[in-house]
């Protein structure tokens, strides 16, 4: 093994990227596959004339962004996922994804609405890219279900937890300047 | 006969032209970024030397320094390590993993209620709900 993945397995050793779960609890960093999300339609009017409205039944990989305590104590009644999709997978439908200079892009913090996560070995899982531009609400009661029936889930452990939540705020409280200083 | 004193280069300016020799160096944050220039640049490695640099400030420093003895106006480039991912899109084609169109019927059409929760109370959002809190 050379010096470079003696480290990296060292490191993931110490500080590995998820943890296995079972059951209904959730947190912050929940990896949900296949987890299916009610959309009304882009072209929906308003008012509402009818009794019934059309929308999309889709479904995601989600990881679950509320934080954990407010989950824990019930503080809210509803669960924030953004979708994640698998790197390889996304590659073939957007060819830039396929790109190294894409992926450093994003590992180095440059493209703000993405982040990556790890891949797994057991359950298996390839790298994802976690998109923060697409958020879902949904019950709390029915994602705990959802989960519950997910069988053996990975969690996201500290601090890539803690990373996710960081990544997440920076998209959402970014600033564009209407010029930039010239030095 | 006038004597002139000429002024040691800093070993980093040395070596920085020493690297580059006829062609015109440019300074970039590490190895992986000097590669992936090398790569994205092909066409021009025959004028332009990437070299990695990793400090920022022994950077400027070496920039200034070729500044002060040359009368180019930049003897010395720099990549900023942003500019690398110019040609990286900045939103990705993303599709969900199946997609079903369906009826919604609306149970009912009135405005949500507001209920407040004290974050440092240990009661429930349900109980809040149901008017038992506070």
């Amino acid at each position: 093994m050379g010096e470079r993945a003696g480290w990296r397995s060292r490191m993931t050793d110490k500080y590995p990227w998820y943890g296995l779960v079972e059951g209904d609890s959730l947190e912050q960093g929940d990896i949900l596959r296949q987890c299916p999300v009610l959309l009304p339609m882009p072209d929906m009017t308003f008012p509402l004339t009818d009794n019934s409205i059309s929308a999309d039944l889709l479904t995601f990989d989600v990881i679950v962004m509320t934080q954990s305590c407010d989950l824990v104590n019930d503080k809210v009644p509803d669960v924030i996922l953004c979708s994640h999709f698998d790197l390889n997978e996304a590659g073939m439908l957007d060819a830039s994804l396929g790109k190294k200079d894409t992926h450093k892009a994003i590992l180095n913090g440059y493209r703000h609405r993405y982040m990556m996560l790890a891949s797994n070995a057991e359950p298996p899982m390839g790298h994802r890219i976690v998109d923060f531009g697409r958020i879902f609400c949904l019950p709390k009661a029915f994602v705990r279900q959802f989960a519950s029936g997910q069988g053996k889930r990975l969690r996201l452990c500290p601090p890539y937890r803690e990373h996710l939540s960081q990544s997440f705020a920076r998209f959402f409280m970014r600033v564009g300047l209407p010029q930039n200083i010239e030095i | 006969m006038p004597t002139r004193n000429i002024k040691s280069l800093s070993s980093d300016l040395t070596q920085t032209l020493f690297t580059a020799g006829p062609r015109k160096p440019i300074l970039v944050k590490d190895e992986e970024d000097r590669i992936t220039l090398h790569l994205k640049d092909r066409e021009h490695l025959s004028e332009r030397e990437y070299i990695a640099f990793g400090n920022t400030d022994r950077l400027q420093r070496v920039v200034q320094e070729a500044k002060k003895y040359s009368s180019k106006e930049d003897p010395i480039g720099v990549v900023e390590a942003e500019a690398l991912y110019d040609d990286v899109p900045d939103v990705f084609d993303l599709r969900p993993t199946t997609a079903q169109r369906v009826t919604v019927k609306i149970r009912k059409q009135e405005p949500a209620r507001f209920s407040f929760v004290d974050e440092d109370a240990p009661s429930g959002w349900e109980k809040e709900q149901d008017g038992e809190a506070a």
